[in-house]
Order: structure tokens, then C-alpha cells, then sequence
């Protein structure tokens, strides 16, 4: 239990909850080699690699590029544009909120240990 | 642990952003690249979100006349950013 407490709050200490908390949400990540890359964000690991759908991408030379989905290794990340639109406070803290609601969830309840299932023995000396 | 700590003591550099949460930074990137903005987060490997950015750019051109070396600034403005890490060189507050 305790493991788990200190497990989520390095989840909030460290930035990527932002973009958990920003799944879905249009954004433009432009990478070390100049890219820029405009596209929905699909899904963030823990890594902070990020899977993106609807990209559209515009590499050194202007030149642009469609994708439907692709994978942004973490490690060429330069900067992410986030769009004013969207309230980064109120945005973290729904996400909070879905977060300990489902912590509460899926809370497990102690169980009893399974009984051994009662085989029946034949025994041809029976009868 | 942390939480017991009281806010303004300082006992790693880390703290020393701490204190300069909502305030105007300066950050030297990696190409040189240099930010000032609003500092909204931060976290141990230096990510940040910063508001109210600009970003200068330096780029060295060479005149092929003369072949003199001419740096240009390029600059420009973003309302908000986050910034990886791993390209932090300083920050200045």
C-alpha cells in the first residue's frame, strides 16, 4: 500500500501527468531536428514517447507530410506547444479527480483464501 | 517527507527553482537557444512549462562575398510551452 502511495505521488511530481492530462487534445511538438509535428495525442508512456494520430508533419525544408498515426521517440523531443484554449489547472485537476475516483474504484478487498476442491476418491475396494 | 518540509527552505538546487515558481526566467538551451518566460512547473529532470515565451535563436551565416560570419537573432513569442529537459543547459532567475 504504501508502495502505491509513493508510486502516484512521483507520478504528480514529475510533468507527464500534463499530458496524460492532455490526451486528445491537438497539440504541435517540434523536435530537435527542426520538425514541427501537428497532430491528436493518442496515448503518453512513461517514457514520455508520444503516440499521435492525424499528424501532420513539417520537416526542415517546409516540406510537409501526412500520417495517420506515429510514435515520437521521447528523446528527440525539443519543446510542446500547448494551446492556450485549453486550462492546463482545471485540465490536471479533473485528471486528479478520475484518478483517486478510480483508485477508490478498484480498490481490492482482502479475500479468503480459495478452499481446496473436494475431489472424491474412488476406491475399488468400496462397495 | 516532503511535504512536512517548510516552503522557502532551501536544501538542494532544486529548491532554488522552487522559489521562482510564477516568476520570469531565463533558460540557455542546447543550439543556442535561449527562453524567457513564466515558470508554471517544473520537475526533477528540469522539465518545465513556461508561459509567455520568447526564444531567441542565434545562427551564424556566412557572407559568401566577404566571407564574414554574421550572427542573426531570430526571434519570436509563444503563449505556452513545455520544455524537455534533456536541452537545458542554466537557468537564471
Amino acid at each position: 500500500m504504501n508502495k502505491k502511495k509513493q508510486k502516484t505521488a512521483l507520478e504528480f511530481r514529475s510533468l507527464l501527468c500534463v499530458f496524460t492530462a492532455l490526451k486528445g487534445s491537438q497539440i504541435t511538438i517540434e523536435l530537435r531536428s527542426n520538425c514541427k509535428i501537428y497532430g491528436t495525442i493518442e496515448n503518453v508512456d512513461k517514457y514520455m514517447n508520444i503516440e499521435l494520430s492525424n499528424v501532420n508533419l513539417k520537416n526542415k525544408f517546409f516540406k510537409n507530410e501526412k500520417f495517420e498515426i506515429l510514435l515520437v521517440q521521447s528523446r528527440n523531443i525539443r519543446y510542446i506547444h500547448i494551446p492556450d484554449k485549453i486550462d492546463l489547472n482545471n485540465l490536471l485537476y479533473v485528471y486528479s479527480r478520475t484518478l483517486s475516483d478510480n483508485k477508490k474504484k478498484y480498490q481490492r478487498t482482502k479475500r479468503k483464501a480459495m478452499e481446496a476442491p473436494k475431489m472424491e476418491i474412488y476406491d475399488p475396494t468400496k462397495n | 517527507m516532503s511535504d512536512k518540509k517548510e516552503e522557502g527552505t532551501v536544501e538542494e538546487p532544486l529548491d532554488l527553482i522552487r522559489l521562482s515558481l510564477d516568476e520570469r526566467i531565463f533558460v540557455k538551451m542546447r543550439q543556442d537557444r535561449e527562453l524567457k518566460g513564466k515558470l508554471h512547473a517544473y520537475d526533477q529532470h528540469l522539465n518545465m512549462i513556461l508561459s509567455d515565451v520568447e526564444e531567441t535563436i542565434k545562427v551564424v551565416e556566412k557572407d559568401e562575398e566577404t566571407d564574414e560570419e554574421i550572427v542573426k537573432s531570430i526571434k519570436r513569442n509563444i503563449k505556452m510551452l513545455f520544455i524537455r529537459g534533456d536541452g537545458v543547459i542554466l537557468i537564471n532567475f
